[in-house]
């Protein structure tokens, strides 16, 4: 296990590596620089190669590439330079609050909804619940998000004026964003979920505990999920990340101050650092994640050696 | 009365064992079978019918419309539905009924592309990384390992921003992490295939190796390609929409059904139906290709066979 694990590691610091590198290369294609924006209208042309030449972005590329290596090892992400001389650490954990809100609120109430309507569906096979159960697993995954948003945005929100929108203050602001997000979660967990407990529900070992006389909702929580819930876990991992770091169409319908927000608008302002941090952040955040959802397999299920081959049936 | 026995009364019945063997039921390959039971999936067969629809009149609509998808006209901005304007018309007078046909023809034609590279990529890849085998397969799947832990939006969105706007940008940004899932689907399959008793009596028989890779290991894969390909073009279709959603996809005057979604959301307002139908649109192509994939899915797949 603690070799399995130190084995991922290796790859994700190569990984991260190949994305910076990547990310480096791109966001210096990118066109302008960081201080011929609006915010810095006010410069001459000599100040700008002067403020160019302080943050050392006169030198070639290759020099600026190892420079920035070597100071992000020495943990020093740098500073901003919209929001001057602000480090980047810091940009990012102020836009991270509003993301990760809705975010876990929208995982939170996908996840309760969709895997009890899965259960139930799988109970009733064929049944009115499972029916409703697979209209709504595959519109869920079918309607794009910001369509909804904009939908939930413009009857909730704007006619019947239920919750607030165009702002970000109290929390009432993250319900409508969080519904809007929770489709999709609650469609992918629903249908996975059904498909699983159908199959487990078939197995000796069920009929075993059903004439034995246990009762149903033990055998369901007791005997069947711990088998079902296992794809669940793998495909919700890149979900998490995804929804927990923002949707960038949604926050920008929602006017939410998220990292989303905040990535689009550093790679139009040439704001390198913050390009650069945002994209370590969530590339690690990712790779975090999956690496989390695989241990976490072998917790929920012990016949699974996660160093091993993980063959189908 | 006794008849007389005979010595040629007890001629033993010759046996034809190709007679014994012989299976009245026509034969059916895998395909067929496959077919079969997707035929019996009506809602499969009804959204396959549906994309065939779809894409016919997103080919025909524009052309035999008398708009032009970019042909403003400012004395009718904004206009409702009506018989002159099926869809209305949007911000610039232009017609929506056409311009909601041509964006679906771009955001077809663009998740086809997508899915299309994914496939050459993924399958050459993937095929080659299981049959060589040994140190090739080692290398290869490390690369893939890497690729897996890239966050692809943050890629496609960095791309969108650094080339000029486009169909051809899209597709390319999508390529670029897009063809590692079909790569590893083709993979495992293959190398499942290349340790069954099948392939060993072929190569047993003598079949050459490119022979059992043409006729046995690659026919054998095929359904799973298909499968993953049908799942590979809604998820490309949405994935446009979202960049032009966001304001990095394709530039105007053309349309994709990203693009008029965008469109329709800022005149949400004064002018609903500008979102609706274009909404309407990429919600029916994204339900009728999964419920096709998963039929597909369950037809072709015969660990899904019950």
């Amino acid at each position: 296990m603690a070799r399995y694990i130190g084995r991922r590691l290796l790859y994700m610091i190569v990984t991260l590596f190949v994305i910076v590198v990547l990310t480096f290369v791109l966001m210096k294609i990118l066109p302008g620089s960081p201080f011929d924006t609006e915010r810095f209208e006010k410069l001459t042309p000599e100040q700008q190669a002067a403020a160019l030449e302080r943050y050392g972005l006169d030198k070639p590329i290759p020099v600026q590439f190892l420079r920035y290596l070597g100071n992000t090892l020495r943990g020093d992400l740098g500073t901003s330079f919209y929001y001057t001389n602000i480090p980047v650490t810091r940009v990012i954990f102020s836009r991270l609050g509003p993301s990760m809100l809705v975010g876990a609120q929208a995982i939170l109430v996908g996840l309760a909804i969709g895997l009890s309507l899965g259960i139930v569906a799988a109970c009733r096979h064929n049944g009115f619940v499972d029916n409703f159960t697979m209209v709504i697993a595959v519109l869920g995954i079918s309607v794009p998000n910001f369509v909804v948003a904009a939908l939930l945005q413009y009857y909730v929100g704007l006619k019947l004026g239920w919750l607030p929108i165009g702002f970000w203050k109290t929390w009432s602001c993250s319900v409508l964003p969080s519904l809007a997000l929770c489709f999709q979660p609650l469609a992918t967990a629903a249908r996975f979920i059904r498909t699983e407990t159908l199959d487990v529900l078939q197995q000796d070992y069920i009929v075993t505990a059903r004439s034995k006389g246990m009762s149903q909702a033990r055998l369901l929580l007791k005997h069947t999920l711990r088998n079902s819930i296992i794809p669940v876990i793998t495909i919700m991992a890149s979900m998490v990340v995804n929804l927990l770091t923002g949707s960038l169409a949604i926050e920008s319908i929602f006017s939410i101050p998220g990292i989303g927000g905040l990535f689009t608008e550093s790679v139009k302002n040439n704001d390198y650092n913050v390009i650069m941090g945002l994209t370590m952040f969530y590339s690690l955040f990712y790779m975090l994640t999956i690496l989390l959802a695989d241990v976490t397999y072998s917790l929920v299920d012990p016949r699974i050696r996660v160093a091993g081959e993980k063959e189908g049936e | 009365m006794q008849e007389k026995i005979t010595q040629d009364m007890f001629v033993p019945v010759r046996s034809d064992a190709h007679k014994q063997e012989y299976i009245a039921r026509k034969h059916h390959s895998a395909f067929h079978d496959g077919w079969i039971r997707l035929r019996k999936n009506k809602a499969a067969v009804v959204c396959a019918v549906l994309i065939v629809v779809i894409t016919v009149m997103s080919i025909i609509v524009p052309y035999t419309s008398p708009y032009a998808y970019y042909e403003t006209d400012y004395k009718h901005k904004m206009n409702a539905p009506s018989s002159e304007h099926i869809f209305g018309t949007d911000l610039f007078g232009r017609d929506q009924w056409t311009r909601v046909w041509y964006g679906t023809r771009i955001s077809l034609l663009i998740g086809l592309a997508a899915a299309l590279i994914n496939l050459v990529i993924g399958v050459f890849y993937g095929a080659i990384s299981a049959i060589a085998g040994g140190k090739v397969d080692a290398v290869m799947q490390r690369i893939i390992e890497v690729l897996v832990g890239i966050p692809s939006l943050i890629i496609v969105i960095l791309f969108m921003m650094v080339l000029p706007p486009g169909v051809g940008t899209i597709v390319a940004a999508m390529a670029v992490t897009g063809w590692v899932n079909m790569a590893r689907l083709v993979r495992a399959q293959i190398l499942k295939l290349k340790n069954q008793e099948f392939v060993l009596a072929a190569q047993l028989l003598g079949t050459s190796r490119w022979k059992t890779i043409l006729r046995h290991l690659i026919p054998n894969t095929i359904s799973v390609i298909v499968i993953q390909v049908m799942f590979a073009i809604p998820s490309a279709i949405f994935t446009e929409a979202f960049l032009s959603f966001i304001g990095v996809g394709l530039a105007e005057p053309k349309a994709s059904l990203g693009v008029l979604i965008n469109n329709g959301y800022k005149a949400l307002r004064s002018a609903p139906f500008l979102l609706i139908y274009p909404a309407i649109a990429i919600v029916l192509i994204m339900v009728c290709f999964s419920i096709v994939g998963d039929g597909l899915r369950d037809a072709f797949d015969p660990r899904m066979k019950r």
